[in-house]
């Protein structure tokens, strides 16, 4: 797949863009669509109309600038996430 | 620690002053408590990375509370010249104070000044 542009992705920090929820085992997250507003280690915050909903990036695949990212290669701080090295 | 390699630098720079760009949207929408936390990110990402938080960018959170800050709203600038040039700002999040001295600016403009005369 396209491993360069999904890098692109990851490179740039991820708080500011605009997702959408491809997967979950939640099924009532399957299509919530918003702007990540803050991130942890471990969960995405994103805006869905006024509220914010918290995703755990371990179990879900988003849509991120139309590419599908798994949000496992999502998981580590955002500060720290720079260097990380990925497998694709 | 060993200094960071460059293209690494390269690209804390660029996410640090994308966290400002945001931090400034959000504080222009009113949500304060977000640019706080941008402000936050991109600190320890200047940290981390050895990278300096450019001059510009600098001055737009506050030196002792790290809050961003967006004059008429939690600041007050003002221009004092006496005893020396400076620019005060007083965060209204922590109430102190930060000032920024303009007197090599002063300096420069006035040696223009008498060189055009010559």
């Amino acid at each position: 797949m396209s491993a360069r542009k999904i890098l692109a992705v990851l490179r740039s920090g991820i708080i500011g863009k605009e997702v959408e929820v491809l997967a979950s085992p939640d099924p009532s997250l399957i299509g919530v669509r918003g702007e990540v507003i803050d991130e942890t280690r471990k969960t995405l915050k994103i805006l869905r109309g006024s509220k914010a909903v918290v995703l755990a990036k371990e179990n879900v695949v988003l849509l991120i600038d139309g590419l599908r990212v798994d949000g496992k290669l999502l998981l580590g701080r955002p500060e720290e996430r720079l260097k990380k090295r990925y497998k694709i | 620690m060993a200094r960071k390699p460059p293209w690494l630098r390269r690209l804390a720079l660029r996410e640090i002053v994308r966290l400002f760009e945001l931090a400034e949207k959000r504080a222009l929408s009113g949500d304060m408590d977000l640019s706080n936390r941008y402000v936050q990110i991109a600190r320890k990402m200047s940290m981390k990375y050895n990278v300096r938080i450019p001059k510009h960018l600098k001055r737009r959170f506050c030196k002792h509370c790290y809050s961003y800050l967006l004059p008429g709203r939690n600041c007050r600038v003002r221009v004092r010249s006496n005893p020396y040039p400076r620019v005060v700002v007083t965060c209204l999040s922590c109430g102190k104070i930060t000032r920024y001295p303009y007197l090599e600016e002063k300096k420069n403009a006035r040696r223009k000044k008498t060189s055009r005369k010559d």
